[in-house]
């Protein structure tokens, strides 16, 4: 996925002139290339005597690099070909192999040479077949594979003994063709695991693993489609898994994930795994990146190490080309590459010039009562804390940057002119990209999305940054699940209050996702892994994954009451369907689907009907199948005229939804929707359908989204929403964008800049808002001082609710906006019943609140306003406890509660809004800094039981909005009791608490 | 004044000696709970030492100090909530033997009164099951004291003695280090039964 990413940035990067145009814009580059004056096969790493030994395959020699000054100091001349080498346990022998298939009328010179590094004798020895490679175990022996044989090798002796045969590998001959790297002529690539207990291998059609202390074989044939390039083998530390080429596998040889989109190319690309970070350094050319051989860097990625997220990308001096090793101390990673080997000091990454931005987007979101430019703030970080130059670039009119360079760290404001927007529906979304001449990374580039909501378009947008693969709510939990596919995350969202409960991480590449009929548990297919992910909904907790056949990606999964059954991407010609079991792990493919060929398109998705009785696969290609759970077989296969993309969905009345076609129980279309809009979503509703769908490809607009009359497939009230349905699944021309909260409040709509929020009842006709009551949002008082947070309770106030998490506070949420005399407030929750604002510092007296929805203006409330008005907060929860005056204590930072009680020389910070001014000032809905500190220019007067506390600090939280914090140490006799009381005054207000004080 | 005591009977046969054992408490209930509500301490061990003056054929006394951990818990059905805490005791018996001091096994019941003092230690936090009932508090509270009980004294040779014992420690129950929540009601008495062994140089 983040290929994909880098592709989809290309453009921008030319656009910037990354490439080419400006040649010092294309960035510094990490590593020292050591030329060798040959072609290298392999290297290794002799610590003890700070060298580092290169197959020079092409000049017949060992070249000796010493690591201390990165020159070639000696070279070792052996037999033609050295291809590959091992350096024994105690360091004594290097063993390295001649790879010599010389085709007729030339001789085979196949051979194995064993150097006593300590006595410098060097003895040779023939081989029957040619050498793939070498590698010693932990017993002090060298495993040599042949294209024939397994041989053990004792360097003391030079006796070798037979451990196994193989057959059905093809060598190379010599000579090869001009231009075929060493590791391409060799095909074979072996390591050990750093305990030395196993040793993998990796060949043309063959796995391999050799148990060291059992001195067993085990070898497993496959092919690959690419091939399994590039030809290097690393090995966890326990050898518990191993990278072979671009996947990664488990010691039993499961592919546990593989990197996407890889080109296959053999002599281009290493990888080296650090065990005890977590992480591998990969350089896996990818196809596109390939074909573009001559314009796209080579990239070292950092990777984690069970998914292959990607971490962080560095440009390489030039393109890696077999084995990898890190150093003891993992802070420097040895590659061959094409001149020779590639030294990279990853320990000292933080030393080299890097660039980072601290968000991933930016979201300008204007409404019908915010006019004028909006700006956003980005920070532009060099993450080793360096001073790197960098440059800023959009490929977005009306998107002005300041300043558009510099050095980091720097504060940026990026501001959009609505004028340029004000004609565009739905979002608008573009790229801010960061380049430099400096850095060694491939900064993200940052997305820009820009909205500028209608009064007649419905939803309230989430930014959720990210490629977002699929939506599905929870059927009794009050939640829903993202799957952010470039992550490789699930992200659990609380259907309420919409905030994020939980990430779940995945293997790589997820595509779907669905839950079991008993609602337990989670499961995640995947493009580029073979496992099925499990999670317990209840904990979160993540269970044994479920291995696919060899070859089976699980890229779309729905669970039945009868059969959990996976649409498989397979590694050939024919996809199919794949029938899970999740109590064994395992799952097998169906020799047919009843009395049909498993034969299925390679983009096919699959959904369960809610009571688990069916199962709808339905294929890019217009193939659909419903498998019947009751009849434990597909009972209908049918196809469509032309394609489908865009919507599915099954109700438990026998209904079902591809793309523009409703379908009855018998998969027979009784209604195909029209026109050119792309059917992104659609859920089945009670007896009703709700079709979402986006428009056009190439129309600047929003989307839209109706009710269904499932009797006569007519839409109903068709309503405009604020931002577009995404128009494609992650990998799939398939979209599940809609999804019926649990809660009946409300329907998620997974678009272009996150999730989009729509009511229930979003197409019910508006109703002006209305202002009951307005208090502080600490206590719930009516007194309110200017800065202080408030919650506005009344009716029809928004249609759903929403939260922010965006800092600055946005002046519009979800489709509401207050204002007070005429100013918009910072907002950060609105819902039908209440909205939690921030009154700005500059307002006094008595004041008119005005509060504008897409179903009118409220009437005016008034609000008397005092200089002060101190309310602690009553937010605090622990356990079954709520509504706990937010009062901490310094000794534990717990909430002081009756089993938490204030002692006798306790420091303790009370939470409160409403101290009003500050020195610095901080603005409404920005956050408070924590240097300087905005200290409250009226000091509050703290007293415990009615003694006075000294106070150390009183003014705002640093990072919070509107939050004061108050800082006061107990006296050494305080008064005692259970309800002692704790007050806050400040020019004439005062708030009270009850707390427990012992002595 | 224990050292002035010590020099006005330096003619007299003195006795010092280690003790170790254990306690076990009865509990209280919390009045006004609407389920049962036990207040109390979890048994466990106590150890100290003792001095003692045998001024009289068949009196003597001693005095006594002995450190028990003292545990405040709360349970109520299968929820408990527990926390750390001590109890240090110091005390005067007078002991009645039975027997003339000649013979070997002297079995004597004693009486005695001081201080203990009530102190919990454990880590505070801002929610502990049952806290509606009782709070289980980080603080010290004293607490008079009389103790009753029985024993038995077996002569090794001349100068040892070994003891076997047992005391019932008397106070009413510490209010502050088990304090009663608002609207529920905590007291009554606390009886510390702690049988020890032990070992004493006679000289």
């Amino acid at each position: 996925m983040r290929c994909e990413r880098l592709i989809k940035l290309l453009p921008i990067w030319l656009a910037a002139g990354w490439m080419g145009i400006s040649g010092a814009a294309r960035g510094a580059t990490f590593g020292d290339v050591v030329a060798i004056g040959g072609q290298a096969a392999d290297i290794a790493l002799d610590e003890g005597r700070g060298v580092l030994y290169i197959a020079n395959f092409t000049a017949a020699r060992i070249d000796v690099l010493t690591l201390a000054d990165r020159t070639i100091r000696t070279s070792i001349h052996v037999a033609p070909g050295p291809s590959s080498l091992a350096l024994s346990p105690g360091g004594r022998f290097l063993v390295a192999t001649h790879f010599g298939n010389v085709a007729p009328p030339g001789s085979p010179a196949n051979a194995l040479t064993v150097i006593d590094l300590e006595s410098g004798a060097r003895q040779t020895f023939a081989l029957g077949n040619p050498p793939l490679g070498v590698a010693f175990g932990a017993d002090g022996t060298a495993l040599v594979a042949t294209t024939g044989e397994f041989l053990l090798l004792d360097p003391a002796s030079g006796r070798t003994e037979l451990v196994d045969t193989v057959a059905g590998i093809t060598a190379t001959s010599l000579p090869a063709a001009p231009g075929t790297p060493p590791v391409q002529i060799v095909s074979a690539a072996m390591a050990a695991s750093g305990d030395g207990r196993f040793v993998f291998g990796l060949a043309d059609t063959m796995r391999f693993m050799y148990e060291v202390s059992a001195r067993r074989i085990r070898v497993i044939g496959y092919t690959a489609t690419p091939p399994l390039g590039p030809r290097v083998v690393s090995v966890a530390r326990d050898g518990a898994y191993y990278a072979a080429g671009w996947g990664v596998f488990s010691r039993q040889g499961v592919l546990l994930a593989q990197f996407g989109n890889a080109s296959g190319a053999l002599a281009v690309g290493s990888h080296a795994i650090d065990s005890a970070a977590g992480i591998v350094y990969a350089q896996i050319p990818t196809a596109q990146s390939d074909t573009a051989a001559l314009r796209a860097p080579p990239v070292l990625s950092i990777v984690d190490a069970d998914n292959l997220t990607v971490r962080e990308s560095l440009r390489l001096p030039e393109n890696l080309a077999g084995r990898g090793l890190l150093n003891a101390q993992a802070d420097t990673l040895y590659a061959v590459s094409e001149s020779g080997v590639t030294i990279l000091p990853v320990g000292l990454l933080g030393q080299f010039h890097r660039l980072a931005a601290d968000r991933e987007d930016l979201v300008f979101h204007s409404s019908f009562c915010q006019r004028g430019g909006i700006t956003q703030t980005l920070k532009i970080v060099d993450p080793g804390g360096g001073r790197t130059a960098f440059a800023l670039g959009s490929d977005l009119a009306g998107v002005t940057i300041s300043p558009s360079s510099g050095r980091t760290p720097a504060t940026v404001q990026v501001r959009i002119d609505p004028a340029t927007f004000q004609d565009r529906r739905g979002t608008v979304t573009g790229w801010l990209t960061v380049s430099s001449s400096e850095s060694v990374n491939l900064p993200w580039a940052v997305r820009i999305l820009v909205n500028n909501q209608r009064p007649d378009e419905r939803g309230a947008a989430t930014d959720v940054p990210g490629t977002l693969a699929d939506l599905l709510a929870d059927p009794v939990r009050d939640r829903f699940y993202i799957l952010r596919q470039d992550r490789n995350q699930v992200l659990v969202f609380d259907g309420s209050g919409l905030f994020p409960m939980a990430t779940l991480r995945t293997s790589n590449t997820p595509t779907r996702m669905a839950i079991t009929p008993d609602h337990q548990n989670l499961l995640i297919g995947h493009d580029n892994s073979q496992l099925v992910y499990v999670y317990d909904l209840d904990t979160f907790q993540q269970l044994a994954p479920v291995v696919m056949p060899g070859g089976h990606y699980a890229r779309s999964v729905a669970a039945s009451g009868n059969a959990i059954l996976a649409a498989s991407r397979v590694a050939g010609a024919i996809h199919t369907i794949d029938r899970l079991d999740l109590l064994s792990g395992t799952a097998v493919t169906p020799p047919s689907l009843g009395v049909f060929q498993n034969s299925i398109h390679l983009d096919t998705v699959l959904a369960a009907t809610p009571n688990g009785g069916a199962i709808m696969a339905a294929s890019a290609d217009g193939n659909l199948m419903l498998y019947d759970a009751g009849a434990d077989t597909v009972t209908v296969s049918r196809k469509l005229p032309g394609v489908v993309t865009g919507a599915f969905a099954a109700s438990g009345a026998g209904l079902f939804v591809a793309g523009n076609t409703l379908l009855n129980s018998s998969l027979v279309p009784v209604e195909t929707w029209t026109g050119a809009e792309f059917p992104s979503g659609f859920a089945f509703v009670d007896s009703q359908g709700v079709r979402l769908t986006g428009p056009p490809p190439g129309v600047p607009s929003g989307g839209a989204i109706a009710r269904v009359d499932l009797s006569t497939g007519g839409a109903m009230r068709p309503t405009r929403v604020a931002e577009q349905p995404l128009a494609a699944g992650g990998r799939s021309v398939f979209t599940r964008t809609l999804a019926p909260l649990a809660n009946r409040n409300a329907l998620i709509a997974l678009t272009v800049s996150g999730f989009t929020t729509l009511a229930w009842s979003f197409d019910a006709a508006v109703v002006p808002p209305a202002i009951s009551r307005v208090v502080n949002a600490a206590d719930l008082t009516a007194a309110v001082a200017p800065g202080s947070l408030i919650s506005v309770f009344g009716t029809n106030l928004n249609p759903t609710n929403v939260a922010t998490q965006t800092i600055p506070l946005p002046t519009a949420i979800g489709e509401s906006c207050l204002t007070v005399n005429g100013s918009a407030l910072p907002m950060f929750f609105a819902s039908p019943g209440q909205i939690n604002a921030q009154l700005p510092l500059h307002i006094d007296g008595r004041v008119a609140m005005t509060l504008y929805t897409p179903g009118g203006v409220s009437d005016d409330y008034y609000l008397n306003l005092l200089p002060a008005a101190p309310a602690i907060f009553h937010s605090g929860t622990a356990g079954p406890l709520t509504a706990i005056p937010v009062v901490v204590k310094g000794g534990n930072q717990e909430l002081v509660t009756p089993s938490n009680p204030i002692h006798a020389g306790d420091e303790i910070s009370i939470y409160a809004t409403g101290l009003g001014a500050t020195s610095p000032e901080v603005e409404a809905g920005d956050a408070s800094p924590a240097s300087p500190l905005a200290v409250a220019l009226l000091g509050p007067d703290v007293r415990l039981g009615g003694v006075p506390l000294a106070v150390s600090y009183a003014g705002l939280a640093p990072g919070q909005v509107g939050v004061y914090q108050i800082n006061a140490r107990v006296p050494p006799k305080p008064p005692v009791g259970t309800e002692v009381p704790l007050t806050v005054t400040q020019g004439g207000a005062a708030a009270t608490v009850g707390v427990r004080v012992v002595d | 004044m224990f050292f002035a005591l010590l020099g006005a009977v330096r003619a007299q046969q003195f006795e010092i000696g280690v003790l170790g054992g254990g306690g076990f408490l009865n509990g209280t209930s919390v009045q006004g709970a609407p389920a049962p509500v036990t207040a109390g301490f979890s048994p466990g061990p106590a150890a100290g030492i003792v001095f003692g003056h045998n001024r009289y054929a068949r009196w003597s006394g001693e005095m006594r100090y002995l450190f028990e951990q003292r545990d405040p818990r709360l349970a109520s059905g299968r929820t408990t909530a527990g926390f750390s805490g001590q109890a240090h005791v110091l005390q005067y018996d007078m002991l009645l033997h039975t027997r003339p001091r000649k013979n070997r096994v002297q079995p004597y019941v004693t009486l005695g009164a001081g201080v203990k003092i009530f102190r919990g230690t454990g880590a505070e936090t801002a929610y502990r099951p049952l806290m509606e009932y009782a709070y289980l508090t980080r603080t010290t509270e004293l607490k008079p004291m009389v103790a009753i009980g029985g024993g038995l004294k077996f002569r090794l040779g001349e100068r040892f003695a070994a003891r076997f014992d047992f005391q019932n420690q008397i106070t009413r129950f510490p209010r502050k280090v088990i304090a009663q929540a608002p609207g529920m009601t905590l007291g009554g008495w606390l009886l510390d039964f702690i049988p020890t062994v032990g070992l004493s140089w006679v000289f």
